[in-house]
């Protein structure tokens, strides 16, 4: 287990509104060489009042995904990572819903959460690498996997989840041969009235990411047709 | 541009798939681009911002897919682009090249030309010349899909191009793309030998098209007679570089140092627990898990005396850290007692 050298003094807020969960993170919070600040009761109807809290309280945080189950937050942890990280307060975020959550509902804040863990993967260990790996992203080193490029989307599906639209699409750059979904309100309002299947986007995406949990979205283009005077038709 | 001392040409691991940098004071080549991002961290490590010719060999998505990208950086100015047109072109990849070179036109003007023996000529950067060996004008008119004037039908990699790179009126390497037996049959009738220092083995060491594999890797190492042979290939694609074609060059050149970009699973069934110490700091695909052979290389090109200066490190690599490498397998008995002697034995 890799204990984190110097850190004692530091403060990781863990926020959960599973007391359970939240004291099994915590163990492994102080097991990575941090003071843990459980953060698993109240009513939060604003991120940005529970970011100042926590910048109040601590140094880092550790937080859940799902935050409304137990009417802790009416909002979702992503967003508050993203929110923390708009400020460089290293964060990371933690679900056990994975696959369900990752192509919609992380994916929207994605680019601002550097480090996403599984649930049976939030040990000491990770905690403390996943905290180095967030200010050294702040610091401007950024992980080859984290690294975004221009490049094209190919859109093969518009479909509906959480009553919201979703876009299905390949990164050919990334993958080929593997669709990735992501929420509809990443593409800006007057490209996204004129998607159909088959339509080409430019975006900047990480591709150099291992898993499509991984990848994020942003600056999103029309791609042009081709021109037929090129010589290449 | 981070500066040199001597014109380099930069072979990278790419994991399954061929990338080429050739770089002097004068201006960057790049030949073929496959999908991943080794080629772009490796241009923003060599800080390099301009390329004067990228070259695509044939259309297969492990030598052309990276182009589409790569035309798509906003601050990489690509001056010209050679591509080799075989049938690819319905295809949804060959669709977004198109779009990025439209894209890329719109920020500067990006020359678009044919990749052949006569219609590209030769390539110049300083005192670097690059030939064109393959395809020619009229072998190309058969087209992948077609038929070539002996009736035996082309593809993709029948029709790839194949380069020479030349300095100081020494043939420093050949780059053969994914040549196959019908493709080499062609070039052995236009040229009978072209001895170079090093070859980029074609089809990173797979089955060559309908042709007997130990056949073909004696044929072109007989035309070559290179002295390190070089397979880029990914650990996870078993296989590569086949048995047959190891034995088949070693019938050619015995004394030939083989590197493999990546170690392959024939090699060893386990990965490295520690991390190699022969390999240089220049991005490579295998090292994120530390899967490098030979990683990516770095050849200082000066005539007669080009080389590649890690080479005793990654013989001693092999000899010390690999169960069963392939390369040693069809060796002479004198070379490998000498190779372990270097190994015991250093200075």
């Amino acid at each position: 287990m890799i204990v984190t050298q110097d850190l004692n003094e530091k403060t990781i807020a863990i926020i959960d509104d599973d007391t359970k969960q939240s004291k099994a993170i915590a163990w492994e919070v102080e097991d990575a060489g941090y003071k843990p600040f459980l953060l698993d009761e109240g009513h939060f109807y604003n991120v940005n009042e529970l970011v100042s809290l926590i910048r109040n309280k601590a140094e880092g945080a550790v937080c859940d995904h799902r935050l409304s189950n137990s009417g802790f937050a009416n909002f979702y942890g992503a967003e508050l990572v993203a929110a923390l990280y708009d400020l460089q307060f290293p964060s990371l975020l933690i679900t056990q819903y994975t696959e369900m959550d990752t192509s919609f509902s992380i994916r929207k804040w994605r680019d601002k959460i550097p480090v996403l863990l599984s649930r049976e993967e939030a040990y000491a260990s990770s905690i403390a690498k996943g905290i180095e790996d967030c200010i050294s992203e702040f610091s401007g080193r950024v992980l080859s996997t984290r690294k975004p490029y221009r490049t094209i989307v190919r859109i093969t599906n518009i479909d509906e989840e959480s009553h919201e639209p979703v876009l299905d699409a390949f990164v050919p750059s990334w993958n080929p041969h593997k669709a990735v979904r992501f929420p509809a309100s990443l593409v800006p309002e007057h490209i996204r009235y004129v998607l159909k299947p088959n339509f080409c986007l430019f975006a900047h995406v990480n591709i150099g990411a291992g898993t499509s949990d991984d990848l994020y979205f942003k600056n999103f283009e029309l791609a042009p047709e081709p021109d037929e005077n090129d010589g290449l038709a | 541009m981070k500066m040199m001392d001597s014109p380099e040409l930069i072979i990278l691991d790419v994991g399954h798939g061929n990338c080429s940098i050739i770089r002097d004071i004068n201006g960057v080549i790049i030949i073929d681009c496959p999908t991943g991002i080794t080629l772009l961290e490796t241009l923003e490590y060599l800080a390099i911002k301009e390329i004067l010719y990228v070259l695509i060999s044939h259309a297969d998505a492990d030598h052309i897919a990276g182009i589409t990208t790569l035309l798509l950086q906003q601050n990489i100015r690509i001056h010209n682009v050679y591509v080799n047109p075989d049938a690819s072109k319905k295809t949804d990849a060959w669709l977004d090249f198109r779009r990025a070179l439209k894209d890329a036109k719109k920020r500067s003007e990006v020359e678009i030309s044919k990749l052949t023996t006569s219609e590209s000529g030769n390539f110049h950067i300083g005192s670097i010349n690059l030939e064109i060996l393959a395809p020619t004008y009229e072998f190309l008119l058969g087209g992948a899909g077609g038929t070539d004037i002996k009736g035996r039908r082309l593809n993709s990699n029948s029709v790839s191009a194949v380069i020479g790179i030349i300095h100081d009126n020494h043939k420093v390497a050949v780059l053969a793309g994914d040549i196959d037996n019908i493709g080499l049959e062609n070039l052995l009738e236009s040229i009978s030998n072209y001895p170079a220092d090093i070859l980029v083995f074609p089809h990173h060491g797979g089955k060559p098209g309908s042709g007997d594999s130990k056949t073909f890797a004696k044929e072109i190492c007989s035309f070559i007679q290179p002295k390190l042979i070089i397979f880029s290939i990914s650990r996870s694609h078993f296989g590569s570089p086949s048995a047959e074609i190891i034995e088949g060059l070693r019938f050619s050149v015995p004394g030939a140092h083989i590197l493999c970009t990546q170690l392959s699973q024939q090699c060893a069934a386990n990965l490295p627990s520690s991390k190699p110490t022969h390999l240089n700091n220049l991005p490579a695909r295998g090292s994120i898990n530390n899967s490098c052979c030979g990683g990516t290389i770095v050849i200082k090109i000066d005539g007669s005396t080009t080389n590649y200066t890690e080479m005793s490190l990654h013989k001693e690599f092999i000899l010390s850290q690999v169960n069963s490498p392939l390369c040693q397998r069809f060796l002479p008995e004198i070379l490998t007692r000498l190779g372990e002697e270097i190994v015991s034995n250093p200075d």
